[in-house]
């Protein structure tokens, strides 16, 4: 066998084992969408990553981490905070956050979980602690992750769950919302590494924005008896798979091990369950040339859920590979603000009817509602294609009001 | 606009990087997932990629192909990726259990192939991904890895005898 087909062979492999992984036809859009009119897409509050993903596998656990090493200050809730897009207040998430009292305190950290949140009815939870330096030295603090009921957070929607450096005598707010996993229960266990520094932080430029540029920086840094460190907090080290970061930074030489800990404690369940707003109007609305059908919707404090049908006579286009379903339904309130903050769903294939119509069906889902709507408006989009630029039309002539209840 | 300069105006800027997202997308989650293990953070590394790849479009000058320029993108963003969050505290040795499901009817040796290119060490997975899965040659894979081509040489003779057996044996299923 020649290397060409090696490598046709290879490609295959591969292809078919990861058929699975499928492209997001509106990334390009999203994107350029973002960037023209958001500063971020990776902000926690602007990111809408799950805005239409096709495939039909939900989230196992995602978090999102706010303010990795905002300010210390008594009082103030990051959780709220995650749950606030304006200046106006989430009255409803922070009446319903339970104050925790479940702390760590070892010979350099105290770690305080103070807050949480969590969503039985729509599937999700939400942290806040705080961890402070008990010494005068600076100390550099890694999260080693989060378990709820025994199982490991392994998926996410956002990242920034930063490890940082904590100044001796100071303190960190931290946050984390994220999905429960399948069989989630009560109880929650976070671990952590503190790691003491050898020597002072330097921080890297990083000259033209390499990952080589940078651990050559990095490496001068450390010759020069620094240690590099990345304008996002984390210090900069060639990872070695075969061992976890903390390990990879001891290995430098330039750490040693402060103390390791983990934090088991139990979350109170059923805090939210008044939150349950539920559909309960009329299930279909018929359009000229398209019938609209609410199979189930409900929203929490937290999250939405709406599982949409759309009956059309012919099936309805689809762009194929890279495309999609060529229609999508708008979620908006009907004074048209900010009210989510991660929310995307499935597009379920079409199947016909007995009648000889075709039904097709997108379950949607929010998950960090900046407040709860009463009322929801539904508006179907519909896609063409123009060259090969998508052109969407909305049918706002055919607005559908939910309200909840 | 392989081999060019970037696009001129605004216009050109959104077909160009509509084209550019279409023809990589997939192949980069393939990739990137084969890196990090975790179909979010692929997810969350291709999209962190195209944002790079939207905002440098008007200064790519076309030093090198437009394809090992992506590759380069990507990579880095996946070491990134690999630096930060969770992606520390999931297992490391990556398992048949842990991929996703598969959409499409399956020969055995697909799993065993994909499976031994993911537990490769990072410096051999990213060249023999590189070599075999993006068929770019040894100085494309040297300009997007920032090595000399004699590295990537060896490197790519080392994940072969790691592999020896797995990649030729895909023949024998054919």
């Amino acid at each position: 066998m020649n290397e060409k087909q090696q490598k046709e062979l290879f490609c295959r492999a591969v292809d078919r084992r990861l058929s699975d992984l499928r492209e997001d036809p509106w990334l390009a859009q999203r994107i350029m969408n973002s960037e023209k009119g958001v500063s971020s897409v990776n902000t926690a509050k602007n990111k809408k990553k799950l805005s239409r993903p096709l495939a039909a596998a939900v989230i196992a656990i995602a978090f999102i981490i706010a303010a990795g090493t905002v300010a210390f200050a008594l009082g103030h809730s990051n959780i709220t905070d995650l749950f606030t897009y304006t200046d106006k207040p989430n009255d409803s998430i922070t009446e319903a956050i339970q104050i925790m009292d479940s702390q760590y305190k070892g010979e350099f950290v105290k770690l305080s979980v103070n807050e949480s949140l969590y969503d039985r009815l729509g599937g999700t939870c939400t942290l806040g602690w705080s961890v402070e330096n008990l010494g005068e030295n600076e100390l550099y603090i890694i999260c080693d992750g989060i378990v709820f009921g025994g199982e490991k957070a392994e998926d996410r929607t956002a990242i920034n769950m930063g490890e940082y450096v904590l100044y001796g005598g100071t303190a960190v707010n931290s946050a984390t919302h994220g999905t429960l996993p399948a069989n989630a229960d009560n109880n929650c266990t976070m671990g952590f590494t503190v790691l003491r520094p050898l020597a002072p932080f330097m921080q890297v430029s990083k000259s033209d924005g390499t990952y080589e540029a940078e651990l050559e920086q990095a490496a001068e840094i450390r010759e020069q008896g620094y240690i590099p460190l990345h304008t996002n907090g984390t210090v900069i080290t060639e990872l070695d798979a075969d061992i976890s970061y903390a390990e990879s930074l001891l290995a430098t030489g330039q750490f040693e091990l402060a103390e390791r800990f983990s934090l088991n404690f139990e979350i109170e369940t059923e805090l939210l369950d008044e939150s349950l707003r539920v559909y309960n109007g009329a299930k279909s609305f018929v359009f000229d040339d398209y019938e609209i059908r609410i199979r189930s919707a409900f929203t929490t404090a937290t999250t939405a859920h709406i599982d949409v049908e759309y009956i059309t006579p012919e099936k309805p286009l689809d762009g194929g590979k890279g495309i999609g379903p060529m229609w999508d339904i708008v979620f908006t309130t009907p004074e048209g603000t900010d009210w989510t903050g991660n929310a995307g769903g499935s597009f379920i294939d079409p199947v016909q009817l007995d009648d000889g119509r075709w039904s097709s069906v997108y379950e949607y889902e929010a998950i960090q509602l900046f407040e709860q709507p009463e009322v929801l408006c539904l508006t179907l989009a519909t896609y063409e294609m123009d060259g090969e630029r998508i052109v969407s039309t909305e049918h706002t002539e055919d607005k559908i009001e939910l309200v909840f209840e | 606009m392989s081999n060019s300069k970037g696009p001129d105006n605004a216009q050109e800027r959104r077909l160009v990087f509509e084209r550019i997202v279409g023809q990589y997308q997939l192949p980069l989650l393939r990739m990137c997932y084969l890196h990090l293990s975790d179909k979010s953070l692929a997810e969350d590394a291709v999209q962190e990629s195209f944002i790079k790849i939207y905002r440098s479009l008007d200064s790519f000058q076309g030093q090198c192909s437009e394809k090992t320029w992506i590759m380069k993108i990507a990579m880095n963003t996946c070491y990134d990726m690999n630096r930060s969050g969770w992606s520390r505290f999931v297992e490391r040795k990556v398992t048949p259990d842990m991929l996703p499901e598969a959409s499409t009817e399956l020969e055995k040796h697909d799993e065993t192939l994909t499976l031994a290119v993911m537990n490769l060490p990072r410096k051999l997975r990213e060249v023999i991904l590189l070599y075999y899965y993006q068929d770019m040659n040894t100085l494309e894979i040297s300009d997007s890895l920032g090595i000399s081509q004699s590295s990537v040489s060896g490197r790519l003779k080392r994940a072969r005898e790691k592999l020896r057996g797995i990649i030729e044996g895909s023949e024998s299923h054919e």
